[in-house]
């Protein structure tokens, strides 16, 4: 498998097929923050066509020293916070109620995953966002802070109380959690 | 055990993506209501992002991708062409500061014959020559031009001086006939005559200093 320097350097050499493997490397991971980011399906997938092709005409200018990962991501979130700011006037499109005890009704299923992203619509942008790329793009606290232009010990405190406050709307949503000493 | 340290041991947790030893816990936890929720919660927050982070409904975006980018000239690659764009202008680079050093730091070794010369009064001569000599005939030139300008001075003010008074005295100016203000003024040539003799005569020196300059 090649070296994000390699292919990256094949790709600027005009290497169609480097090119394709380059955007088959990274789009899952670039729609995915950007579906996060947005709630919605159809502007993901602008939001991340957008930020792909902005990063494939800018790469020459990323320094092959450094992870491709924390520099894509860079340019993905600066395009989504775009696009939430161009649509701030609208409201965030969930159907999460925020009620509690909203599982009551339905108390065979707890789907945490969908809780968990239902949760995370109602977080202020910036926390969601550094939510995102700590724990589904397992980015270091440091490299969550080059991402998003601040502190490390900013982003700590951002983390843990992002953590809190979905835990808090969890329980509210009616997901009742069990200690486990095991681990 | 306190609340303090479990708290940071649970953020130590986060920050570094470890589990959660509990076991050391126990008894502090079955006391300690707000610990054993923060520990909850943990756990919570851990399973919810391990079934999360499974995101399979990701659309194909690389033909579009590619269409978008037809036609693109993308520029060369970062560490190739960096590596090779940098010769050329590091050539240059190092060649200019070889050649400010070699202007700079290269004096002149004192032989006559690498020693500059000029032209003075139509021949030359050598500039090690020119600067004994030049040294006790400009100490004299800017002793004389100094003369000569306080001179131009003193009588610059001595004309200036009836001017001033006329400018002073307008109303009595404007009252008196013409002929009375062309006799006012009268003194003003006879003023200015010593002027122009010392102009001349600077003019007449400068042009034996420089007969060059003094022929253009």
């Amino acid at each position: 498998m090649q070296t994000d320097a390699e292919l990256v350097t094949s790709c600027l050499d005009g290497d169609r097929d480097a090119l394709r493997k380059y955007v088959d490397r990274y789009q899952r991971m670039v729609f995915s923050l950007c579906y996060r980011m947005l709630g919605n399906y159809e502007d993901a997938e602008d939001v991340a066509q957008e930020s792909l092709v902005r990063a494939v005409r800018a790469l020459d200018r990323w320094d092959s020293e450094r992870p491709m990962k924390p520099w894509l991501l860079t340019i993905t979130a600066n395009r989504c916070r775009t696009a939430l700011m161009k649509r701030s006037r609208k409201p965030f499109p969930t159907d999460f109620s925020g009620e509690p005890g909203a599982l009551d009704q339905n108390p065979g299923r707890v789907d945490l995953a969908e809780e968990l992203d239902l949760a995370l619509k109602v977080l202020l942008p910036v926390h969601r966002e550094c939510f995102l790329l700590f724990h589904e793009h397992q980015l270091s606290c440091a490299e969550v802070g080059e991402v998003l232009g601040h502190p490390e010990g900013t982003i700590k405190t951002w983390l843990h109380r992002t953590r809190k406050k979905l835990a808090e709307i969890l329980r509210q949503r009616g997901v009742v959690p069990e200690l486990s000493y095991e681990l | 055990m306190n609340c303090n340290e479990l708290k940071q041991q649970l953020e130590a947790a986060v920050e570094a993506r470890t589990p959660l030893p509990l076991n050391g816990w126990r008894e502090h936890l079955e006391k300690c209501e707000a610990c054993r929720r923060a520990c909850e919660d943990h756990q919570l927050l851990d399973h919810a992002v391990e079934e999360w982070t499974s995101f399979e409904d990701t659309p194909d975006l690389t033909e579009e991708i590619l269409a978008l980018l037809d036609g693109d000239d993308l520029p060369k690659s970062s560490t190739q062409s960096m590596s090779l764009s940098r010769i050329p202008l590091i050539t240059i680079l190092a060649t200019s500061v070889a050649i400010l050093f070699i202007i700079l730091f290269n004096k002149p070794n004192g032989s006559q014959d690498d020693s500059p010369t000029m032209l003075v009064n139509g021949s030359a001569v050598s500039q090690d020559d020119l600067r004994a000599s030049e040294k006790v005939d400009l100490e004299q030139v800017i002793l004389e031009t100094r003369n000569a300008y306080g001179s131009l001075l003193g009588e610059a003010q001595s004309t200036m001086a009836p001017l001033k008074t006329a400018i002073a005295e307008p109303e009595s100016l404007a009252t008196d006939n013409h002929s009375a203000g062309s006799e006012r003024l009268s003194f003003v040539p006879a003023e200015l005559q010593p002027l122009k003799e010392e102009f001349t005569q600077s003019v007449s020196f400068l042009t034996a200093l420089f007969p060059e300059t003094g022929s253009r």
